[in-house]
């Protein structure tokens, strides 16, 4: 069994400074790593990012975070991403990180993700260059985190996490207006998730949505966004399941 | 038939337009000033105007109504806004 926290949508600024340390202090207590799910500032500032390398730097625990659309806001997505590596943190887009867990590997595959909606409510790449390039853009994010979760399973890691800031099911937007759906996530981060496989996905950006969702492949998706868990972080205990890695490995 | 400058505000539906293009012209500016507030749910409720939410601060909560009192000054605003609870769960999850 491993611990996982996880929270998103934290937007920290000058205001918040400090404000979940007292919480954080804890997780040696209650968990193995935390998962930041993107949205870790107000605007994408350096400042706003080094608020929140501050609250993270030197916890117990390893910490691993996908930046939000508002980490992307004043355009500087690279110098946020350095800024909380300097203090520790694994930042991933597309990429995956393995980590030791007593006994278990355990990988975490993340990607920022995009919109565009769900199965046959979606957008799609026809028409306008912008319209094409949106819904590439999320292509790219799942493509991304397909190849990360595939090489997660040739490491031998006996659980695999999706961690992203855009939704990939619809069941955690409920809450949410429908008209929004399509700038909340996309099926096809869902559909990565499913070839590639998961025993946990993990996203934030809907404030207004749901904590429980599950994708049609059976994977448990979670939505940790701070306004929605209502706590500091939630805490997520993974069992393993023998008979079904042995059919997986086979 | 009336006319002259009071003559638009009577037209049908120019009341309910305005609320509605006044109620998004309020969301643009929580996203576009210094909040980059994008998780206000703002709608008319008859002749109020309701605001729900989470603020991350205290701080925000305020600066959210200052604005929609900018903003709607003529309407009663009826605001549900929680503040974002930093503390520590006191339970966690099992899945298998």
């Amino acid at each position: 069994m491993i611990r996982v926290a996880a929270v998103g949508d934290i937007h920290m600024g000058r205001d918040s400074r400090g404000l979940f340390r007292p919480a954080f202090d804890t997780l040696h207590d209650c968990a193995d790593l935390l998962l930041l799910a993107g949205d870790l500032t107000h605007h994408g500032k350096p400042d706003e990012a080094q608020i929140v390398a501050d609250e993270v730097a030197g916890l117990p625990v390893p910490v691993v975070a996908v930046l939000g659309n508002h980490d992307h806001h004043d355009e500087r997505p690279e110098e946020v991403t350095d800024i909380l590596r300097s203090a520790g943190v694994t930042v991933l887009e597309g990429e995956g990180a393995v980590f030791q867990v007593g006994d278990a590997l355990v990988g975490v595959a993340g990607t920022k993700g995009f919109g565009g909606g769900f199965a046959g409510r979606c957008g799609s790449e026809f028409g306008e260059p912008e319209m094409k390039s949106f819904v590439r853009r999320t292509r790219s994010c799942a493509d991304g985190l397909r190849t990360a979760l595939e090489q997660l399973e040739q490491a031998g890691c006996a659980f695999r996490i999706a961690l992203t800031h855009f939704s990939p099911v619809p069941d955690t937007l409920a809450g949410e207006p429908l008209e929004i759906y399509p700038f909340l996530g996309s099926y096809l981060l869902a559909e990565a998730m499913d070839e590639a496989g998961a025993d946990l996905a993990v996203h934030g950006h809907a404030h207004q949505g749901t904590e429980h969702g599950i994708t049609s492949g059976g994977i448990r998706v979670r939505n940790v966004a701070q306004p929605v868990i209502r706590r500091a972080f939630a805490v997520y205990h993974l069992h393993e399941h023998p008979q079904e890695k042995g059919a997986k490995v086979a | 038939m009336a006319t002259g400058p009071d003559a638009a505000a009577g037209k049908p539906g120019a009341t309910a337009r305005n609320t509605e293009y006044r109620i998004a012209r309020l969301q643009e500016r929580l996203v576009g000033e210094e909040l980059a507030e994008l998780g206000m749910r703002i709608e008319a409720r008859g002749d109020t105007i309701h605001i729900t939410g989470t603020a991350p601060t205290a701080e925000e909560r305020e600066a959210i109504l200052r604005l929609a009192a900018e903003e709607l000054p003529d309407m009663p605003v009826r605001a549900d806004i929680a503040l974002a609870d930093a503390t520590a769960p006191d339970h966690s999850e099992e899945i298998s």
